[in-house]
């Protein structure tokens, strides 16, 4: 199974999601987070190498995001190629899901106080 | 790279650049240069077949099983005339195999020449032309590799089929210069679907009450088939096969009603024929007649048929889709799954609730019909106990080629496949002796997978004698036969119309172990239930080729009478 590489930066845990996320590799994604969301209450996903994700890793993205806001926690998305950008608008789920540029742009915003965050 | 060499070795070459390892075919005078090339001058082996027949069949499951186009060779003459079955077989079912058939040097032309195929004797260029893609012969070693590559590129697009290519002697010998790709070919993936119908097809399927799929091998064939797993979980949508993609969904998993017609599933005909269904979307299926009960218009759904297909002239031949798809399964799956997530929050409620109703459905009507008898320990073995000791005696990782005959309709209904690809039979032209010779190809395709043949003793008849094929070149390959000394499924067919006492049926039963051993394979008879299951194991592990003769109950009759039934109603709907 692919290994996710997980770092903390500020009070925001960036997990760095695989190559391809599909049928295969979306379960263990939803493991991954699941344990991230234990120790964390803002997540940044870096999709700086990954260039496929399926429908089912959208759901998983989805469902964890539920999970966390029910928490108060956030999820944040970055880096996303252009492909991997359409398949968010096809989805829908750029509405849903904040997305930054770079992940220095989301853990500029992820890493304020709650507060500032609902001002910006 | 420009490099000088022979029109034959330009042929193999090519053939080396596509990842192609083995070819098989029985030699003739016209192909010594293909031959000796072979030989000589590249790593391909070539496998001598006991018939051309075999060999086509043996290209067949090569190219079903590694994914690249089989190979098979014949020289003019009756070698052409030996291989029309399997190439004909190998078209209706869209499998790409190359063809090679020898010809006369063209200074011999017109002059009545030994096993002449360009017409004054037999035309093989014509006699291919209705069961290939493209047939043709070499005119002239400046246009040969345009043929080859033109008829290669030809053979692995849109849907897949054999092409042939008649060799002259001379050409095959003359020396060109070519500049070969540097690469094998990969057919261009089909990106384009029509974003319009794909919304409208999407917000049908979300929104409908009681949804089905349905998977035919147009899904298996684009790698959809991890894809629609993941689109109908996401919406607890039930999904069937067609016979000939069976295993293409797993068929032990909760939402799965099995196959859709031909010694299919009760629960998969009685959920889609009902009239509860309101949205049906088949995926890479023509929909024929083995499918759909002779095309019952009760599987029509209520409300919308969304079809998605990549050819054109398929799409609307049987039924008139209400929302047609051109384009690659898994491209429009894709889309259809990205595009259903925005309606999951909606429809929330309603998935959950239509995975327990279906869970309650399926624990009322069953997927196999007398499942009792799989238990039974009847002496001869039961049909239906045999298929159960096969399943547990095959591993998850095993490819099973099916014969035709009563053996493919207890497979299809009693065994349980999970993946695609894992169950191969030739449903187009239903070609008896296909899965005997087949699997020796999928062998040499897949040396790491256990290859096992289901076959019926009538099929084994027709092209047992590759067994020695098998044997000359090691090749593992375990065959059960189900031996009942009966034409199983003509008899059962004839049946249903004149009774039991049907016509040239019925044969003196053949000891298929004692054959085995004559042709220096391993022979085993089985007359107990039970015993497959344990020597089945066995026999994969030999490492060796080994026929498994099971003596069955003959009387037992195969699950077909949905399909007659259809049949019959079909012809009552059309005549009047």
């Amino acid at each position: 199974m692919t290994p996710y590489d997980i770092h903390v930066a500020g009070s925001t845990a960036v997990l760095e999601l695989p190559p391809r996320v599909d049928s295969e590799t979306s379960l263990h994604l939803e493991q991954k987070l699941k344990e991230v969301m234990e120790h964390h209450s803002t997540i940044l996903c870096d999709f700086s190498q990954n260039s496929y994700i399926s429908s089912l890793g959208l759901r998983v993205l989805l469902g964890s995001s539920k999970n966390m806001r029910k928490t108060g926690g956030t999820i944040g998305l970055c880096a996303l190629s252009p492909y991997v950008q359409e398949i968010f608008d096809i989805s829908g789920f750029s509405k849903i899901f904040q997305i930054y540029a770079t992940e220095t742009d989301a853990l500029a915003v992820l890493n304020q106080p709650k507060t500032q965050q609902g001002e910006g | 790279m420009i490099m000088e060499c022979t029109v034959a070795e330009l042929i193999f070459k090519y053939l080396e650049l596509q990842g192609i390892t083995h070819i098989f075919g029985v030699p003739g005078l016209t192909l010594e240069p293909f031959l000796i090339t072979a030989r000589d001058k590249s790593p391909i082996i070539p496998i001598l077949t006991k018939h051309e027949e075999g060999a086509a069949f043996m290209a067949d499951g090569y190219a079903r099983v590694k994914g690249v186009p089989g190979v098979c060779f014949s020289t003019s003459g009756p070698g052409v005339t030996n291989l029309i079955s399997g190439v004909a077989s190998a078209f209706v079912d869209g499998i790409p195999i190359a063809v090679f058939s020898g010809q006369i040097p063209t200074y011999t032309n017109k002059k009545g020449t030994l096993q002449d195929s360009t017409g004054v004797g037999i035309d093989s260029v014509k006699i291919f032309e209705k069961i290939t893609k493209s047939s043709a012969m070499f005119t002239s070693k400046y246009a040969a590799q345009y043929d080859l590559e033109q008829a290669f590129i030809n053979a692995m697009t849109g849907r897949k089929g054999p092409f042939h290519l008649s060799l002259p002697k001379d050409i095959l010998m003359e020396k060109v210069e070519v500049t070969l790709p540097t690469g094998p070919f990969i057919p261009p993936s089909a990106e384009y679907f029509d974003r319009k119908r794909v919304i409208e097809a999407t917000k049908e399927l979300c929104e409908a009450q009681c949804p089905v799929i349905l998977i035919g091998t147009g899904a298996i064939e684009s790698g959809a088939c991890d894809d629609i797993i993941e689109l109908a979980e996401m919406y607890n949508i039930p999904v069937a096969t067609t016979p000939k993609s069976k295993g293409a969904f797993p068929e032990d998993h909760p939402l799965a009603l099995g196959v859709l017609g031909f010694g299919g599933s009760p629960l998969a005909e009685e959920y889609i024929k009902s009239d509860a269904v309101d949205v049906l979307l088949v995926i890479g299926s023509s929909l024929n007649q083995t499918t759909t009960f002779s095309w019952d218009p009760a599987l029509l759904p209520s409300k919308c048929l969304i079809n998605i297909n990549i050819d054109p002239t398929i799409i609307s031949i049987n039924y008139h889709p209400d929302i047609p798809l051109i384009g690659d399964a898994k491209t429009v799956i894709s889309e259809i799954s990205f595009r259903a997530l925005r309606y999951l929050d909606d429809q929330e409620d309603a998935i959950q609730k239509r995975l327990s109703t279906f869970t309650e459905r399926k624990k009322q009507i069953p997927m196999i019909m007398n499942g009792e008898l799989m238990a039974s320990d009847q002496v001869p073995i039961m049909p239906q106990r045999l298929i159960r000791d096969l399943q547990e005696g095959l591993p998850d990782d095993a490819i099973l080629f099916c014969d035709v005959g009563s053996h493919l309709i207890w497979a299809l209904h009693y065994l349980k496949m999970k993946k695609p690809g894992q169950f191969i039979a030739p449903f187009g032209l239903l070609t008896m002796g296909f899965g005997t010779a087949g699997a020796v190809g999928g062998k040499l395709a897949a040396p790491d997978k256990p290859v096992v043949a289901l076959v019926g003793d009538g099929c084994f008849c027709m092209n047992g004698m590759e067994i020695a094929t098998a044997v000359n070149y090691n090749v593992p390959v375990v065959w059960i036969v189900m031996n009942n000394g009966l034409l199983g499924l003509i008899h059962t067919m004839q049946s249903y119309s004149i009774g039991d006492d049907t016509i040239l049926t019925r044969f003196k039963q053949i000891d298929f172990a004692k054959m085995a051993e004559a042709l220096g394979a391993v022979g085993i008879t089985i007359t107990k239930p039970g015993e497959l299951a344990r020597v089945l194991p066995e026999a994969i592990a030999s490492g060796k080729p080994t026929v498994i003769d099971c003596y069955i109950n003959p009387v037992e009759k195969p699950p077909v009478q949905s399909f007659a039934q259809g049949a019959r109603d079909y012809a009552v709907r059309t005549l009047h």
